[in-house]
């Protein structure tokens, strides 16, 4: 697992940590069944909280990425890569950073949904 | 592990008052405020150093009031640099300090001095500011403590043995039952290992949340200095002015999609200093 956090980012540290674990289950780098470093190894490894780790860790679970094993450990699930697929946080990611592009020119509404259209006709 | 609900503790012109806070086990909690804030009167109550007067004290489940003697079995605590005993070696001290704790473990205080780099054949009096207080450390974390209290633990400290000493709390964490709650003025030290974080001022709570909830509750704010009018002013928690524009700190709930301002994440110290100063003209 390769994680880069920037605490600087407007994303929280452990909404980054979300999104990195994602990605690297997106791209094959963490296969099904592997296991994620331990809540409190990760945040020492990281130099973050405790409880931010934790938080990715539970929001991951949650959305069926990886399961948790008492006394064990986090494993990627089975099923993880499916998951993946079908998550919208990427789209809605790229959705995001290209609204704010076209805030910062100055569009406005109408003409951001023009261009989306005019884009999806070429 | 440590529940402490309105603290209070008066001295003569000095009020401690509604200090309340959780820490659960396996976390840490950093504690800040300016000099003479009241972290150092908090940590005396909380270690039975000095009795507090009103409030209620819970460690480990019990009552402090009723079990303290039994309940700082298993606080390791350790406040600024150990000055005691000058004369004495530093293994000598070891022993000593172990006399009073039935979970003691010597071979564990010399690997710390180790880690360290004292040398338990030095006396007190030949030790550095610096070692003074790794030694102090060492012996909070000698006795298998399972919450330990350190009292500006990096103070006096260079960048290097500071590093140090945050990985080793946070290696003290992996093992997971225990918590740590330690003070300081300098709030980058807590940056990277705060579960936690209590902020007092001139003796009052004013923040006590998780880190990362203070954080991203908080904004700084920076516009133009037309752009600060009453309404954005009475938002702020505190600002500065410059003559090229203003700074300020703002709850994110309390930002409105029209204030002309560029907001970024805060850091701990922008948190501190722009609640302790209201308004700081320059």
């Amino acid at each position: 697992m390769d994680v880069i956090l920037r605490p600087q980012s407007e994303v929280p540290l452990y909404k980054q940590l979300y999104e990195q674990i994602v990605s690297q289950i997106a791209d094959g780098s963490l296969k099904s069944g592997e296991a994620l470093p331990s809540v409190r190894s990760a945040a020492r490894y990281l130099g973050v909280a405790i409880i931010t780790v934790k938080t990715a860790y539970e929001e991951l679970e949650k959305d069926g990425f990886i399961y948790t094993v008492p006394a064990k450990g986090c494993f990627v699930a089975a099923n993880a890569a499916q998951i993946v697929e079908k998550t919208t946080i990427f789209i809605e990611k790229a959705c995001k950073d290209f609204l704010n592009v076209c805030k910062r020119s100055g569009l406005k509404e109408e003409e951001i949904l023009s261009v989306v259209k005019e884009q999806l006709r070429r | 592990m440590l529940k402490v609900e309105n603290l209070r503790k008066q001295y003569r012109s000095f009020l401690l008052d509604g200090i309340t806070f959780t820490l659960p086990e396996g976390y840490i909690l950093g504690f800040i405020g300016q000099n003479g804030a009241g972290k150092s009167t908090t940590i005396k109550c909380l270690t039975g150093v000095n009795p507090y007067d009103e409030g209620t004290l819970t460690v480990f489940g019990k009552d402090f009031r009723d079990h303290s003697l039994e309940i700082l079995q298993d606080v390791g605590f350790s406040s600024g640099a150990m000055d005691c005993y000058p004369n004495e070696k530093v293994e000598k001290i070891g022993r000593a300090y172990g006399m009073f704790f039935k979970n003691y473990d010597n071979e564990k205080f010399l690997r710390l001095c180790k880690t360290f780099h004292i040398d338990p054949s030095k006396k007190v009096r030949e030790l550095s500011q610096g070692m003074k207080v790794k030694l102090g450390i060492a012996l909070a974390l000698s006795h298998d403590a399972k919450l330990i209290i350190l009292d500006e633990p990096t103070s006096g400290l260079d960048p290097v043995a500071r590093e140090e000493l945050l990985d080793l709390l946070q290696k003290i964490m992996e093992q997971g039952n225990r918590s740590i709650l330690f003070s300081t003025h300098v709030t980058s030290d807590l940056d990277k290992c705060a579960d936690y974080i209590l902020f007092i001022n001139d003796g009052k709570q004013i923040l006590f949340d998780t880190k990362d909830n203070i954080i991203e509750g908080h904004a700084l704010v920076r516009g133009k200095k037309e752009a600060l009018t009453g309404s954005l002013k009475e938002r702020l928690v505190g600002h500065k002015v410059t003559p090229i524009g203003f700074t300020g700190l703002m709850k994110r709930k309390d930002l409105r999609d029209n204030d002309d301002v560029e907001t970024s994440v805060p850091t701990l110290e922008d948190i501190m200093v722009y609640y302790v100063k209201e308004e700081i003209v320059l």
